[in-house]
């Protein structure tokens, strides 16, 4: 499975994990005299709590603000 | 050790007045003096500063009129003997909290009857608690933390170009703990908290775009190509906070946090080549932000709930 995120870092918190995380999006433009590769990245950051997958955990979160589609 | 003195205890052996320490009275409420800050974004921002003439080091309670949360953040002598303390509040309701001030027996407490009772201290003979003086009532207590995030979802649709997203209703501190003061049995729940916890979070947004004039040969642009990439930084900074509801006999306290600054920073690079020539400068950036996504000073905080229609 192609991963929709990079986990940039973790760092050990009281409780959990923090995770800063990046998402990048490629889009292809093609149109009569130039083409265009557009790519969006947001960077930002999670505290996933103890005992959850950090995986499953941060991907329920992209989906679920919107970052990542289903 | 003394073999004389006063001690009066509660059914749980916990000490109510001794001569052996000094009680909290109330001196007076301290006057709202300017409102430092109102925003309606972001949860809501609101700061005050308060200021009362007080000898002794004054103690703060805050009523809580609204079910936003609320915090001391700061407590200053300013001149003389007068005191500043800052309070802020999340959510946009006009009402403000009044706020109660208990210190020692100082000679600025005016007795309200000719009789009473009077503890001396024993060691400095020293007014340790009298109880015409309207003294600290404590109903209840407990230690509160807020959660580590101050947000349940990721702030989401932020347009990397030039910080032109409106972000107030995306960095909305809606994550809280809860706990329940039992049996505080208080009409007007007045509470002693100073936030400690500070965290802040950001979203770093990017767009960046290749773009040839000309035709592609094994990926590579023939003709004019040129680069241009998009940065925008949105943050918002957090102090902790508790809410307090009267329910019953019960004191119900939500501690979780109040934005209290906010901000976006952006970066435009653009680079061009011809013929895979390039004739503009890249750029470069490395290293951590000093201070970015991180929650710090989360400890357990000192929380008292006692009631404001006694001093009213």
């Amino acid at each position: 499975m192609i991963k929709p995120y990079t986990i940039i870092s973790t760092r050990q918190e009281v409780s959990g994990t923090g995770v800063d995380f990046s998402v990048t999006v490629r889009t292809m433009v093609d149109e009569p005299g130039f083409k265009d590769v557009k790519l969006s990245t947001s960077k930002s950051f999670i505290f996933v709590p103890e005992g959850e997958d950090i995986d499953n955990y941060l991907h329920n979160c992209l989906l679920n603000s919107g970052w990542i589609a289903q | 050790m003394t073999t004389f003195g006063f001690l009066a205890t509660n059914g749980n052996s916990q000490v109510l007045i001794s001569s052996k320490t000094k009680n909290l009275h109330f001196l007076g409420k301290a006057t709202l003096y300017s409102t430092l800050q109102s925003h309606e974004g972001r949860g809501g921002i609101r700061r005050w500063a308060y200021r009362i003439d007080s000898t002794g080091t004054p103690v703060p309670f805050f009523s809580v009129p609204t079910a936003d949360r609320y915090a001391i953040v700061r407590m200053t002598k300013v001149t003389g003997i007068t005191w500043e303390i800052e309070v802020i509040r999340s959510g946009t309701s006009g009402s403000v909290p009044e706020v109660y001030v208990f210190t020692e027996i100082t000679g600025q407490h005016r007795p309200t009857g000719a009789w009473g009772m009077q503890v001396l201290n024993e060691i400095d003979s020293t007014p340790a608690y009298d109880s015409r003086l309207k003294p600290l009532v404590v109903r209840g207590g407990t230690n509160v933390t807020p959660p580590y995030d101050p947000m349940t979802s990721l702030p989401t649709g932020l347009s990397p170009r030039y910080c032109s997203t409106n972000a107030d209703g995306l960095f909305v501190p809606n994550n809280y703990s809860s706990t329940v003061v039992y049996n505080t049995n208080v009409t007007k729940p007045i509470v002693c908290y100073q936030s400690v916890a500070q965290t802040m979070r950001q979203v770093d947004v990017n767009e960046s775009s290749e773009r040839c004039w000309g035709f592609k040969v094994f990926g590579n642009c023939v003709g004019f190509e040129g680069k241009k990439s998009w940065d925008s930084h949105y943050w918002t900074f957090f102090r902790a906070g508790v809410s307090a509801e009267q329910s019953g006999p019960h004191s119900y306290i939500n501690t979780g946090w109040i934005s209290v600054d906010y901000g976006c920073r952006n970066e435009e690079k653009e680079s061009d080549s011809f013929i895979g020539i390039g004739y503009d400068d890249d750029s470069s950036a490395a290293g951590n932000w000093p201070f970015s996504n991180l929650t710090i000073n989360l400890t357990s905080v000192s929380l008292i709930v006692s009631d404001g229609v006694l001093y009213d």
